[in-house]
């Protein structure tokens, strides 16, 4: 009997693992706002440790801070509102890692917030602005480049936003 | 991963495809357009856009080449939000009724429409209410009138009718009518239409003050508040705003019955000037399933004048004694309610305000049986309403926050 009750608790409770190899203990109803998880849950696979091989510790840590954020019950719309605008308030790197961590674990709302976010500092900008925010490399030859400067000029021009952030 | 310098690492053009789109779908077309700039990878990126958000300020011609060229070269399968911002949908008769046409093909689920045109309303084409298999949401938003809108669509969750308005129009114009609509779930009506007489006077027109010269016409009104909610009446989740429940307080007044609604989640969205109580607790009243109920009040910023038609319902509902008036009803199923008020700063309406507020909370309190969760949100003046609605409190509430 103390045994069966002992290993319900433990139940409740799902040990995620880095790519580092630091492990985080998180409680399931938390940690199943990640469908995958949810899913490894469902499908009895997590009786000892969910190995994250495509999440390293850094993104690990916001991902659980996120998910906490938004299971827990004493905050109201306005908070989580709150936390939402801070949360992505990190440099485009961190928010990128995230991006692709929510797409994998499969976790709708943060995935919409970073993409979000993305898009937010797309948005309003030219495209030599855009290149150094997120360190992109035009590949185009000169010519391609002029071309396309001379069939879409108001992309290049007009009161446009040229902060880096 | 961790080798490579981060600060030269371009870790955007590395993501996969699908995500890639979905920041893009994000985007209004010409922002999302624009990226087909940044390098090789990104060129066609564009193409596979799944939700479109046009903004159509004054007519241009250019414009509208823009979007007939995008659409011309979309490859996406299917469309999920299709978003109109006119500022004339006049100007772009032909454009609009192409453009639809391509979301209807490509089996779109939500449609938005946006309109911040005084003048006469464009017509959406026929097809977009009967061949438009896939349609999850429509929503209408600040149109002010519709020649014609005619709903029909046995797959149509979501009914959004915001700041609808038909100012002063002849009766005849206002064809705003739901054919079919019982698939519906979620309705929010958000009506506002001033009455022809205060439209005429407005336009400095001989006003015939006799009193029920606009009779008529709030008649005609009635009869289709309350076809809508007949129509409506299996939808789960409904939001209505102020001048349907002034409609509802006149049918109440004439003894119509308003017909049983199934829905679990209310909200209503109340002027405070014209507010008067027992104008929620008559909705409520048709409404024994309702669970969770959300009010939000607010002021107007302008005034509105009323004829006098309206005036003396208005005042008839606010002399009313709420308690005797729904003498033995309770709300048997009513456990969340959820009051936000964002008054203006009329130092008038503060008291007046409160004092309706803290009457509705009362009554609530009172005749909620399973109530577990009641919380009011003040934007204004935090302390003064905290205190007072505090004393209305049971004991035995089990989760109630005054923020």
């Amino acid at each position: 009997m103390a045994e069966a009750a002992s290993s319900t608790i433990e139940k409740n409770n799902l040990t995620l693992k880095s790519s580092y190899g630091d492990e985080f203990v998180l409680e399931e109803s938390i940690a199943i706002q990640s469908v995958t998880i949810k899913n490894m849950v469902e499908d009895g696979c997590s009786s000892s440790v969910i190995p994250l091989s495509k999440v390293d510790t850094g993104t690990l840590i916001k991902v659980i801070e996120y998910m906490k954020m938004h299971s827990s019950t004493s905050s109201n719309e306005e908070e989580i509102q709150n936390f939402d605008k801070e949360f992505v308030r990190i440099s485009i790197k961190t928010i990128l890692n995230i991006l692709e961590a929510a797409n994998f674990l499969d976790i709708r709302s943060l995935l919409d917030l970073c993409a979000e976010a993305v898009a937010n500092r797309i948005k309003n900008k030219t495209p030599e602005v855009v290149r150094k925010i997120f360190n992109i490399t035009s590949d185009f030859t000169p010519e391609e480049e002029a071309e396309i400067r001379n069939e879409t000029p108001w992309a290049f021009e007009g009161d446009l936003d040229h902060s880096l952030d | 991963m961790a080798s490579n310098d981060p600060t030269t690492v371009d870790r955007i053009s590395v993501l996969p495809d699908s995500l890639l789109h979905h920041i893009l779908s994000l985007m209004p077309i010409e922002e999302a357009f624009i990226t087909h700039a940044f390098s090789k990878g990104w060129r066609y990126l564009w193409t596979s856009l799944y939700n479109f958000y046009f903004n159509c300020e004054l007519y241009n011609e250019e414009y509208v080449s823009f979007v007939d060229y995008v659409l011309a070269h979309s490859v996406s399968p299917k469309i999920k939000e299709f978003v109109l911002h006119f500022h004339d949908p006049n100007e772009y008769k032909s454009a609009l009724s192409r453009w639809l046409s391509f979301a209807v093909e490509k089996k779109v689920e939500n449609v938005v429409l946006w309109s911040y045109s005084e003048d006469d309303a464009c017509p959406l084409p026929e097809f977009f209410y009967t061949c438009c298999p896939a349609l999850e949401t429509m929503e209408f938003n600040s149109c002010k009138r519709f020649t014609r809108l005619e709903i029909r669509s046995s797959k149509l969750k979501t009914l959004k009718l915001i700041d609808y308005g038909d100012n002063g129009r002849s009766l005849d114009d206002f064809k705003c009518r739901l054919v079919d609509v019982t698939s519906v779930v979620n309705a929010r009506l958000t009506f506002n239409i001033t009455c022809i007489k205060d439209i005429q006077d407005d336009h400095g027109e001989e006003v015939d003050d006799e009193e029920d010269s606009c009779g008529d016409y709030h008649q005609v009104f009635s009869i289709l508040v309350q076809d809508y909610l007949q129509k409506l009446s299996c939808a789960t989740d409904l939001t209505i705003a102020s001048w349907f429940t002034e409609v509802l307080c006149m049918l109440q007044f004439k003894g119509v019955l308003i017909p049983e609604l199934k829905c679990k989640y209310v909200t209503l969205e109340l002027q405070m000037e014209t507010f008067n109580l027992y104008r929620a607790a008559d909705l409520l009243q048709a409404s024994p399933y309702v669970e969770t109920l959300n009010i939000d009040m607010h002021t107007m910023y302008f005034y509105k004048s009323r004829c006098q038609f309206e005036s003396r319902y208005l005042a008839k509902g606010a002399n009313i004694d709420l308690q005797s008036w729904v003498a033995c009803f309770v709300f048997p199923n009513l456990k969340n309610v959820r009051i936000t008020n964002s008054f203006g700063c009329l130092a008038d309406h503060f008291k007046q305000g409160y004092d309706k507020l803290f009457k509705l909370s009362e009554f609530l309190l009172k005749r909620a049986t399973v109530l577990e969760k009641f919380i009011i949100i003040s934007k204004t003046r935090r302390s003064e309403i905290t205190k007072a609605a505090g004393s209305f409190l049971p004991q035995d509430m089990r989760n109630v926050a005054l923020y």
